[in-house]
């Protein structure tokens, strides 16, 4: 279908018709138009979630930018239509098409998703779908796009693997503009060999082509390993990003229409992540931590707001309050901010009275919420987590918020964890109303009138692939539902505290999926053919359809997620290399099980590996 | 002369007309933080640009006579506040004209109590003018028309009659149908294009038919006043 064909049915007869019709107008400002008959190689961006899902995601912006700034390439997005729009596209027959262009995904060479969370592995299905692109790669031929991925959730491909023809592993920006490169040359040299293509690409560090790796079974179901066509890597390993400060960050930032989930500018502090916390698999897949100057962000910042007029601005990582240069980039940026009328936030604060401090600061433009993460109920438990935060610290962050004005607090816990007793699960509880009773007592010494508030968010550990627990099963969901009731049983007579939890159902699919292996695959499809889409909403997601599938697949969800897994057994994301050892994760699983804690490796390298594997280290800009 | 107080007559044409009135309002606040004018901030935890703007307008109508009054920090030329805001605000919303306010002067929302509308539908849709001028003229002839509202799942039932001022129907000369429709809006009473398209058996989402709104006014004596 012609561009302009699709472009004059959907905007005369089916854009006022359906919910937010701005999700697919491509003319936000910003937005990139180029010139389609000028570039070499036409790269669809693609997010498995709705537009104000994925205009929230920064990877996807970053990349967008980068790869628009080579003359030859054109990038454009494309979002999962929301079920009303995709009716009337289905029932109109129009493939799914880019935003900027209105092309058909068919029309580009190259069709790229991000992977940022398991739940949307179906929606790339209906994606691929709705394009009119063959759903695995090997009904693929010359004609169609390379369906490529890359994301944190591409550290365990196997669950997805027959739909990609490729999988990049590690910092898109390092891959992706290679990627292109290469099918420069295989365009110039007629762009028939797709075979020879993959080959060539294959060869490089952190391309993972499935097609040329074979998994194979023991006959206890466990994975036996991966017989490989060919001369390719194994495993393949991630490559990042050596030097940050140097690396392209954009400014002109498109600025939907719409109010996405993350409406505001995002400035990236920092990369990685080195507290250790055992449970978290960004921790673990985005080491070494390097930093951007203060200068570098101080002039990104003013850059962004200058290009996109939006009234607030955040530090963005996995752990900002980390950042070695914090307090004075805050002081820098705050007035020139205020200035402009721009708020600035700090999200993932840490527990400490400094950050209530900061925060403290930057409520002079804005107020919002203040939330902490001490993951467990208890001191023994946070120990086994690797959560380097005592009691005192939380209580300390607390009496600090409290007495600056706060009444509401939110508390982020898990349960399911490895080795969790009752003791623990209740621990969650004690702790929120401890936190309650000082806010009660610092109200009523101030006489504050306002009520005080404190909301546990709870929600189901699922068991990670490349960090310390990737060893530990996931509670069934008849466990992670009983720990649940008993908590909104301590919670139900409690006036100052609130809690909340999420679905098991999801939690357990989640953990099918993030611990599965290639034959998984099958049963995400059916789940797919059933109806499942959009999964990470919680009015889309049917555990129905899921137990069908598994059924009808004769795929075990519990053999990948409720069984704890023997130190010799090889996992499925073996296939790919993080430049941890697995020596290393296997030393911390034994320490967390023995409640016994490590050193954040910014004051000493604990020798995880990746640093010497990657020729990288932790670079801190500010001492 | 620089002001600290103008009122600026703007457009929502294009891809523009499928954002809502808050999106539009995010539109018009952050171009003006890009072309870096000088505008006044409210006081307070969430200072806010102070920016009125006139009565909101639907999703899916278009305009070219949309209104907004801003207040500035600085005195600014009315020519250079509408040739950088232009410079950076998307095609479908440019500002038009732009005029000093006094400062006392009430807020646009205050003000306007009469909007008008023009209404064109495609032959498929509707094959000529008789039709619709039969039933405009049954509509007008009546003492009371009464149409269902639904506000927070509960039904009232609200005689429009009264805020139907004037409707008047033509044909063009591509045999398309137009009605201008002159209605009150605003706080003492107020109909709206849905409502007098749902009178025709017409809807807003409907292809073959579009909807402009082509003016707003104070009422004074019996005569439309314009604002800028
Ligand atoms: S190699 Fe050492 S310094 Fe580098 S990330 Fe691992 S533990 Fe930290």
């Amino acid at each position: 279908m012609k561009p302009e064909a699709i472009r004059s049915i959907v905007q005369d007869e089916i854009l006022r018709k359906v919910t937010k019709p701005a999700r697919y107008l491509g003319s936000e400002v910003n937005a990139i138009h180029k010139d389609w008959d000028q570039a070499k190689v036409k790269v669809a961006l693609a997010f498995p979630d709705s537009y104000e899902v994925g205009m929230s995601h920064l990877g996807l912006k970053i990349l967008y930018h980068l790869l628009n700034l080579d003359e030859k390439t054109v990038a454009e997005r494309v979002f999962a239509p929301w079920p009303d729009m995709e009716e009337e596209l289905r029932k109109r027959e129009i493939p799914l098409f880019s935003l900027e262009s209105y092309r058909p995904l068919t029309h580009f060479d190259l069709v790229g998703f991000t992977l940022q969370y398991e739940l949307s592995f179906p929606t790339i299905l209906n994606m691929l779908d709705l394009a009119e692109i063959p759903l695995r790669a090997e009904d693929r031929g010359a004609e169609d796009p390379l369906v490529v991925a890359g994301g944190p959730v591409a550290f365990n491909p196997e669950p997805v693997a027959p739909f990609f023809d490729l999988i990049v592993i590690g910092e898109a920006e390092e891959l992706l503009p290679q990627v292109i490169e290469e099918y420069k040359r295989y365009k110039e040299e007629g762009g028939s060999d797709r075979l020879g293509l993959l080959k060539r690409l294959a060869k490089n560090e952190g391309i993972y082509v499935p097609a040329f790796y074979h998994p194979t079974y023991k006959e206890d179901g466990s994975l036996a390993g991966w017989e490989r066509s060919g001369d390719v890597p194994f495993p393949v390993r991630k490559k990042v990003i050596k030097d940050l400060e140097s690396s392209f960050y954009p400014t002109n930032f498109i600025v939907p229409y719409l109010d996405v989930v993350h409406d505001r500018g995002m400035v990236e502090v920092f990369r990685g992540c080195t507290r250790g916390c055992r449970f978290c698999q960004a921790g673990m897949i985005y080491r070494p931590v390097r930093e951007r100057s203060i200068q570098t962000l101080t002039d990104l910042a003013l850059a962004i707001i200058d290009a996109t007029g939006y009234d607030e601005l955040s530090l963005v990582s996995l752990s900002t309050g980390d950042y070695s240069g914090l307090a004075k980039l805050v002081d820098e940026l705050l007035p020139e901010l205020s200035k402009r009328g721009v708020a600035l936030s700090l999200p993932s604060l840490r527990i400490d009275s400094f950050a209530v401090e900061l925060a403290k600061k930057i409520q002079t433009v804005r107020k919002t919420g203040l939330t902490f993460a001490p993951e467990a109920g208890t001191q023994r438990l946070r120990d086994v987590i690797n959560k380097n935060v005592t009691e005192e610290d939380l209580f300390k962050a607390a009496e600090a918020a409290f007495s600056a004005g706060w009444h509401s607090i939110k508390l982020y816990f898990m349960i399911g964890l490895p080795t969790e007793t009752l003791e623990d699960v209740e621990g969650i509880y004690h702790l929120a109303k401890k936190v309650a009773e000082l806010g009660l007592k610092i109200k009523a010494e101030k006489g504050i009138a306002k009520q005080i508030n404190v909301t546990a968010s709870v929600s189901s550990f699922v068991p990670k692939a490349h960090t310390p627990f990737q060893w530990a099963r996931q509670d069934t969901r008849e466990e992670l539902r009983q720990k649940q009731r008993h908590l909104a049983q301590l919670f139900r007579r409690e006036k100052y505290l609130s809690l909340k939890y999420h679905d098991v159902q999801v939690s357990f699919i989640e953990a099918v999926l993030s611990r599965g292996d290639r034959r998984v695959a099958k049963a995400l499809e059916e789940a797919w053919r059933r109806g499942a889409k959009l999964d990470g909403w919680s009015e889309f997601f049917s555990i129905e359809r899921w137990e069908e599938a598994f059924e009808a697949t004769g795929v075990d969800p519990y053999f990948y997620a409720n069984r704890a897994r023997p130190f010799e057994e090889t996992f499925p994301w073996e296939i790919i290399d993080s430049g941890i050892k697995k020596d290393y994760l296997l030393k911390e699983w034994q320490l967390g099980l023995a409640g016994k804690t490590s050193d954040d490796c910014r004051g000493g390298c604990d020798g995880c590996g990746v640093c010497p594997a990657l020729k990288v280290s932790n670079r801190l800009k500010h001492r | 002369m620089a002001e600290l107080r103008l009122r600026a007559q703007y457009t929502k044409l294009g891809d523009l007309r499928f954002t809502s009135h808050l999106d539009l309002t995010r539109v018009i606040e952050r171009a003006v933080r890009r072309a870096q004018l000088p505008i006044a901030y409210s006081e307070g935890f969430h200072p806010k640009p102070k920016i009125a703007y006139g009565p909101a307008l639907a999703l899916g109508i278009t305009s070219r006579v949309e209104l907004a009054d801003f207040q500035l920090a600085r005195p600014t030329e009315a020519a250079v506040f509408q040739q950088k805001l232009n410079a950076v605000l998307p095609q479908g919303c440019q500002i038009t004209k732009v005029a000093p306010v006094p400062e006392n002067e009430p807020a646009l929302t205050t003000l306007i109590d009469r909007a008008a509308y023009r209404i064109t539908v495609d032959p498929e849709v509707v094959p000529s003018a008789s039709t619709l001028s039969k039933a405009v003229q049954d509509i007008l002839e009546q003492e009371t028309v009464i149409v269902q509202r639904e506000k927070k799942g509960r039904r009232r039932r609200v005689d429009i009659r009264p805020y139907l001022i004037d409707l008047v129907v033509s044909q063009t000369g591509e045999g398309k149908v137009q009605v201008d429709a002159l209605l009150q809006i605003g706080s003492a009473g107020a109909t709206n294009p849905k409502e007098v398209l749902g009178l025709f058996g017409l809807e807003l989402a409907q292809p073959g038919v579009a909807v402009e709104r082509t003016g707003l006014y104070t009422c004074a004596n019996n005569h439309l006043v314009e604002l800028i």
